[in-house]
């Protein structure tokens, strides 16, 4: 009965969302109210989550074998979690806060630059101090990383040690050179427009295996999708073999 | 009046029925697929069944079969193993293929006696999690080393799990990543830390931003359907492997498809007057639809 109620729930659930795909008509007041039941049990397993955090990070902390670095960032966790939730709850989140800065493209300038516009911020501490400036500088931080990990990611990438990282070293320097202005000054002196050729990688042959791989997901998914319905991949509740 | 009533009521049920499908054609031929795809998925299922095939051909994947040698080294080396099932919650399709093989590698954790970490950003898919690694170390007979601690919540803010992951890679330094599931930005964070952590790394996802960086990053990668298949090829049962034949078919249709439709479309450009033969004028109606503009 543990396994076979979560199967049947998946499968009547699974269905009636397909139908509604095809049949808007006719199932579409069931799905809605499934909709808002995984909207309510979502908010109940975030407590779940929290718990749980709170628990493991607590036990790190007063554990003797825990290495002191794990637990500092253990009572700084614990310590973050409570200060935010309590000024969460005194002050209360601005229901009309979206995000502080986004980035606009700035056309009037002779090559497009990406500049961030300030949009107007609320003044509550907890939008204006948790956010903006402890969160917001410590996600932007961290999406920064990427930038020195591209780099030293496609040096490895790019490294010529057989013919298929040859291609790809080819084909990389071709996209770069045609996406800047000197590219195209450069092999214009032999007469190639190196930006024509960087296009057709990027929307042909680039295009193409992504579509070819696309394709096959799609199929991937509606055959998993399938196999969960109809119980025969189990993994998810427990298998056993 | 009974009959004209009901007539009516048919009329107006079959309408709405109708009605998307006049607005969108396009959905007919979603549910022609979805048709094609469970009529060869039963009738595979129905031949398995009945042990009338017994065993296919799986092509090898080498990143399944190094799961092995992971597991394997970080135990001789004493090291945990960490994975990640992504970011996504368990409604996507590519968590839940996560789980699939989350199930192989902590039944291998126990075997080994390998110490196991899964972080993950929702709360959902950590109860979920938890149930499967249990289970798994039950199936394997080591019940006494599974403890509630080796799958936690961390955060379902994206850059803030990619932190929580990245200091839990630096001080733990594990022998072997997994990083199987849906991944957006963080997905190159979590891997180049992994590399430089000098772990064994075996990711899988199917989103296509994200492939090249797992490439450039990690030992062994799933590449998109690849993930989805993984269930069935780290499974013994028939019933789990034949599916793959039921998608290799249906990739084999969709590949016909795409080559008439080709070469219907690039005929009629050329000779727009072979529309008048019937055949062909249904046969580039049919695949003038399939067309994205």
């Amino acid at each position: 009965m543990k396994r076979e109620l979560p199967l049947f729930i998946t499968a009547i659930t699974g269905l009636v969302i397909i139908f509604n795909y095809f049949l808007p008509e006719v199932t579409g007041q069931i799905t809605e109210i499934i909709r808002k039941w995984v909207i309510v049990i979502s908010s109940f397993a975030i407590i779940l989550g929290i718990l749980n955090l709170l628990i493991i990070s607590l036990r790190k902390t007063v554990e003797p074998i825990t290495h002191i670095d794990d637990r500092i960032a253990n009572i700084v966790l614990i310590l973050s979690l409570i200060i935010t939730i309590i000024i969460g709850m005194v002050y209360k989140v601005d229901p009309n806060y979206t995000s502080e800065f986004k980035l606009v493209l700035d056309k009037s300038s002779v090559i497009p630059l990406i500049n961030f516009e300030v949009q107007k911020v609320d003044n509550n501490v907890f939008t204006s101090v948790i956010f903006y400036s402890i969160y917001n500088p410590l996600s932007a931080a961290m999406f920064s990383l990427l930038a020195f990990f591209i780099a030293s990611a496609s040096y490895r990438a790019f490294r010529a040690r057989n013919m298929e990282a040859t291609l790809l070293l080819l084909a990389a320097s071709i996209v770069i050179l045609g996406r800047v202005p000197i590219g195209d000054y450069l092999f214009g002196l032999i007469g190639l427009k190196i930006s024509v050729v960087s296009e057709y990688i990027t929307a042909v042959i680039n295009a193409a295996a992504q579509r070819a791989i696309l394709i096959a997901v799609g199929i991937g998914t509606i055959i998993i999708s399938l196999k969960l319905l109809f119980g025969i991949e189990k993994s998810h509740i427990g298998k056993s073999e | 009046m009974l009959k004209i009533f009901i007539s009516m009521e048919w009329g107006y049920f079959w309408y709405k029925v109708s009605a998307p499908y006049i607005e969108n054609p396009l959905l007919a031929y979603s549910l022609f697929f979805l048709l094609f795809i469970s009529v060869s998925f039963f009738y595979y299922l129905y031949l398995a069944k009945n042990r009338k095939i017994d065993n296919i051909y799986i092509r090898k994947i080498p990143a399944l079969n190094s799961i092995d040698e992971a597991i394997g080294r970080s135990t001789e080396m004493g090291k945990p193993i960490l994975y990640i099932p992504g970011i996504m919650d368990i409604d996507n399709i590519q968590t839940l293929a996560s789980l699939s093989i989350l199930s192989y590698v902590s039944y291998k954790c126990a075997e080994y006696e390998t110490d196991f970490i899964m972080p993950v950003s929702r709360s959902v898919v950590m109860t979920v999690a938890q149930e499967v690694v249990k289970e798994s170390y039950l199936r394997a007979g080591r019940s006494d080393l599974y403890r509630n601690d080796m799958v936690f919540y961390l955060t379902d803010d994206q850059f803030g799990y990619a932190a929580g992951v990245d200091g839990i890679i630096s001080r733990e330094k594990p022998g072997a990543i997994f990083l199987i599931g849906a991944f957006y930005a963080e997905s190159l964070i979590l891997a180049e830390t992994g590399f430089s952590a000098g772990a064994i790394q075996i990711a899988g996802t199917a989103m296509i931003t994200q492939l090249p960086f797992f490439i450039a990053a990690c030992d062994y990668v799933l590449i998109g359907e690849e993930l989805f298949a993984a269930s069935a090829y780290l499974s013994k049962d028939i019933l789990d492997k034949i599916t793959l034949k039921n998608q290799d078919i249906t990739k084999a249709l969709v590949m016909v498809s795409v080559a008439i439709g080709a070469m219907i479309n690039t005929i009629y450009s050329i000779y727009p007057n072979i529309a008048n033969i019937p055949f062909i004028n249904l046969l580039h109606k049919i695949f003038q639809g399939l067309l994205i503009k």
